[in-house]
């Protein structure tokens, strides 16, 4: 076993082996569908490898982890720029997740693009799309991780529009394009807004370094030496909370969070396996890292929380989180599409990663990052098996009895189901728990506003659980109501999922501390029960953050979730209670409203579409103003003068020399007495 | 584009949206009982709820694997990008072998979290407190 050292040293072998990879496909291994899925696995096999070696070498005493090394490529007597690798102990835990759940999808791909004549270019997609994200995971500062961040974007690019020939897709790719941009112009500005605002700090140092290299202070350092100084320049606190802000855009956009939210459910045009990458471990993920990366930049001085009694910045993060969780969660609850009651699931979960990174538990969120990646990698992996066994029928009211057929498949969705829904013993229980304890009890958003967020946050796990137990029961409980014959899927597309159903379970235990649940413990609140678990104490592992217990939180949540699957069983599976039903023959138009806010995603979409008519009109006929009054009036001005002019001159053209001299003498006289005058 | 195999429901898409949002339904989709559809189809709103989606099953097929969608690749990606065409086995070595390569992340998997929670936990200070807030 080479020494942590050396695995630390050699970490960008797993940055740029997907990247070969997806470069020799193109150039020439698209030839052969072997050749190209043995140098994408392989390349992604070889990272999650190394990145378990990497763990095992963090975990080894006395092993330095951090910038492993920082390349200046411009350097001047304003700033460095610097490109490299950090490994650090939360940039390991990403490496395991993106590098696994991209080698589990990876593998599925085979089973489910087999007969897919752009086989070989989904290979060459998903390699250059999972550098692209572990590139963002290892970045050493803001300005490499956004040269990265924009990567992910245009690799999601190509393989949201894979099937361009669709216009659904072709839709659906430009405006998770456009949407993803909106949001990366704010975080560039936010950038160069910062290093504006503390760029004395970072002389002949890679400029906004996360951790500092080359001698160089870290973003952290930077920003609370900063504070503690009063040494902002002009920019003072307003000034960089309007930073934080602007910069915010980006994981808004990056983790479909509200009102740059609508684009991710869209992206379900792709193939199912770039679902599962993008919904799970890549794309939405980068925006929850780069809100844990750069924490320092939502964290306001001591005087400002003291002054005002709360976070203003993490409020905000926590505030845009719980609006998302909440209205995702009622608009899943109508859709009968399968894959996009997953994607607004994922948008709900996203949302709640958010609330607890800005309740200030930066471990919660990152824990259920971590274990939604499996859990919903997993589910996304189920419904793609069960739109293969049915031959591409995504309608959940055409299915019904799939669990007599794809039992695995039934078995595995379930445990996603479970896991999702925030029940004991399985990974989500654990995570949302963590987060929703760390909310209710929060100081970062003070005591009003971790109420209610709390609050929020159980109210929707319940409605988590009742809409995903609705998906399972309408897919695999019943009798089947389709006309397709449904098959079940090879062993390639079931394995990965029995490999994920694996960590859909355990992975919540490394948030679990027997001690939190000492009975002594347990009833003395949250804060007497605060310990560390094993997943805090190595992301953290010199200050780790402690995983409170609150009883009211998890008694509440359970029972929550809980009425979730009891509503669901009883209208889904027994159908002893028929609420669709009514609400199809009701007359009364709340009901109906309310029905279609939900069915229509709260009309987030005709909004855009109204605003960007509106926009369109207003730019138009500002555009159409100028071109007719200035522009035209312009170019007939010129017109008329030089018609005029020529009409003026022509007199002069009469062909007599006589006249010709006239002029000359004329002039010659004119410019002679001007001289004269002039002379001083 | 490929207008010659798009079914109308694409065409219908095709002419009304360029804007790379989806489209408002003409009207507000009809409300019924999921488990109602396959007695009365007639009532299903599919057509405005998919359409309003973006998204239509004619278009689909087999997740894109429709022959329409197949006609239209065909058509315009296999002359310009010659790849290769051959469909693996499901019974072939390849699959084999990647089914082994899921059974070992599996393995792995256990052995992380089995690893990962055997290592010693932090100690926790006095000082701290659940919800503040930790830094770098």
């Amino acid at each position: 076993m080479p020494s942590p050292e050396i695995l630390l040293s050699y970490a960008y072998w797993i940055v740029l082996a997907p990247f070969l990879a997806g470069l020799l496909i193109i150039l020439g291994g698209r030839k052969s569908k072997t050749l190209s899925m043995v140098l994408s696995v392989g390349a992604v096999t070889y990272g999650f490898a190394h990145s378990l070696a990497i763990f095992w070498a963090l975990t080894q005493p006395g092993t330095h982890s951090g910038v492993i090394f920082d390349l200046e490529y411009f350097k001047c007597t304003q700033f460095t720029l610097a490109m490299g690798v950090l490994v650090d102990n939360l940039a390991a835990v990403m490496l395991l997740v993106v590098t696994a759940v991209s080698l589990l999808v990876q593998i599925y791909t085979h089973g489910y693009m087999r007969e897919d004549p752009g086989y070989s270019r989904f290979y060459a997609y998903l390699s250059l799309f999972t550098g692209s994200m572990l590139g963002l995971v290892v970045a050493t500062n803001l300005f490499q991780m956004f040269f990265f961040w924009e990567l992910v974007g245009v690799c999601s690019y190509f393989l949201i529009g894979f099937w361009w020939y669709k216009n659904s897709a072709a839709e659906a790719c430009l405006k998770a394009f456009v949407m993803n941009r909106i949001g990366d112009c704010g975080f560039l500005i936010g950038i160069i807004m910062l290093f504006a605002a503390t760029k004395n700090w970072w002389l002949q140092t890679p400029v906004l370094s996360f951790l500092g290299s080359h001698g160089g202070p870290s973003l952290n350092q930077v920003i609370h030496t900063a504070y503690a100084n009063h040494a902002v320049g002009y920019w003072g606190f307003t000034g960089l909370f309007g930073i934080a802000m602007v910069m915010l855009l980006g994981p808004i956009a990056k983790s479909a969070q509200f009102p740059l939210h609508s684009w991710l459910p869209d992206a379900m045009e792709g193939p199912t396996p770039i679902s599962a990458l993008i919904h799970a471990a890549t794309m939405v993920a980068a925006g929850v890292y780069l809100v844990a990366r750069a924490y320092p930049i939502w964290l306001a001085p001591d005087d400002i929380v003291a002054s005002v009694g709360f976070q203003p910045g993490l409020l905000a993060v926590a505030s845009v989180g719980c609006l998302t969780a909440f209205m995702a969660a009622t608009i899943a609850m109508s859709q009968f599409d399968i894959k996009r009651v997953l994607a607004w699931s994922t948008v709900s979960q996203l949302g709640y990663m958010f609330v607890g990174l800005g309740a200030g538990s930066l471990t919660g969120g990152i824990f259920h990052l971590f274990n939604h990646a499996f859990f919903k990698a997993m589910l996304f992996l189920c419904s793609g098996a069960v739109i293969h066994g049915l031959h591409g029928e995504q309608d959940l009211r055409n299915m019904g009895g799939l669990g007599k057929v794809m039992k695995g498949t039934s078995w595995c969705f379930l445990i996603g189901c479970c896991s999702i829904s925030g029940f004991p013993l399985f990974s989500g229980f654990f995570s949302k728990d963590d987060l929703i304890g760390s909310t209710w009890n929060s100081h970062a958003l003070g005591p009003l506003w971790s109420h209610v967020f709390g609050f929020v946050l159980i109210l929707t796990a319940g409605l988590t659980s009742f809409y995903m137990f609705r998906a399972y029961f309408m897919t695999f409980h019943g009798e089947y109501r389709g006309t397709a014959h449904p098959h079940n899927s090879s062993a390639v597309m079931v394995w990965p999922l029995i490999a994920l159903a694996v960590p859909s379970v355990i992975s919540g235990y490394l948030g679990f501390n027997p001690a939190a649940y000492d009975a002594a413990k347990f009833f003395a609140g949250a804060e007497g029960s605060a310990v560390a678990n094993a997943f805090g104490s190595f992301v953290y592992f010199e200050h780790p953050r402690f995983e409170g217990i609150d009883p009211l939180c998890m008694a509440a949540s359970l029972v929550a979730a809980f009425s979730g699957l009891g509503i669901s069983y009883l209208v889904y599976a027994t159908k002893t209670l028929d609420i669709n039903t009514k609400i199809a023959t009701s007359t009364n138009a709340f009901v109906k409203g309310v029905y279609n806010y939900s069915f229509n995603k709260w009309y987030w979409d005709d909004i855009y579409r109204g605003m960007y008519l509106s926009l369109l009109r207003i730019f138009s006929a500002v555009w159409s103003a100028i071109d007719q009054h200035i522009v035209d009036n312009i170019v007939n001005g010129v017109a008329l003068f030089t018609s005029g002019t020529g009409q003026l001159l022509k007199y002069t053209e009469n062909g007599q020399g006589q006249f010709y001299a006239l002029v000359i003498f004329g002039w010659v006289a004119i410019l002679t007495l001007g001289a004269y005058m002039m002379k001083p | 584009m490929a207008d010659a195999s798009d079914t109308p429901e694409d065409k219908e898409q095709k002419e009304s949206v360029t804007t790379g949002f989806a489209e408002a339904p003409d009207a507000a989709p009809k409300l019924v009982a999921p488990d109602a559809v396959p007695e009365a189809p007639a009532a299903v709103p599919t057509a405005a709820a998919h359409s309003h989606d973006g998204h239509s099953h004619d278009s689909h097929g087999h997740d894109g694997h429709s022959h329409d969608s197949h006609d239209a690749h065909d058509t315009h990606a296999h002359d310009e990008h010659p790849a290769a065409t051959d469909i693996i086995p499901e019974d072939s070595p390849q699959d084999k072998l990647l089914s082994c390569l899921s059974m070992c992340v599996l393995l792995a998997f256990v052995l992380l979290i089995g690893y990962w929670s055997q290592l010693p936990l932090a100690q926790v200070a006095a000082e701290h407190t659940p919800g503040a807030i930790e830094q770098h």
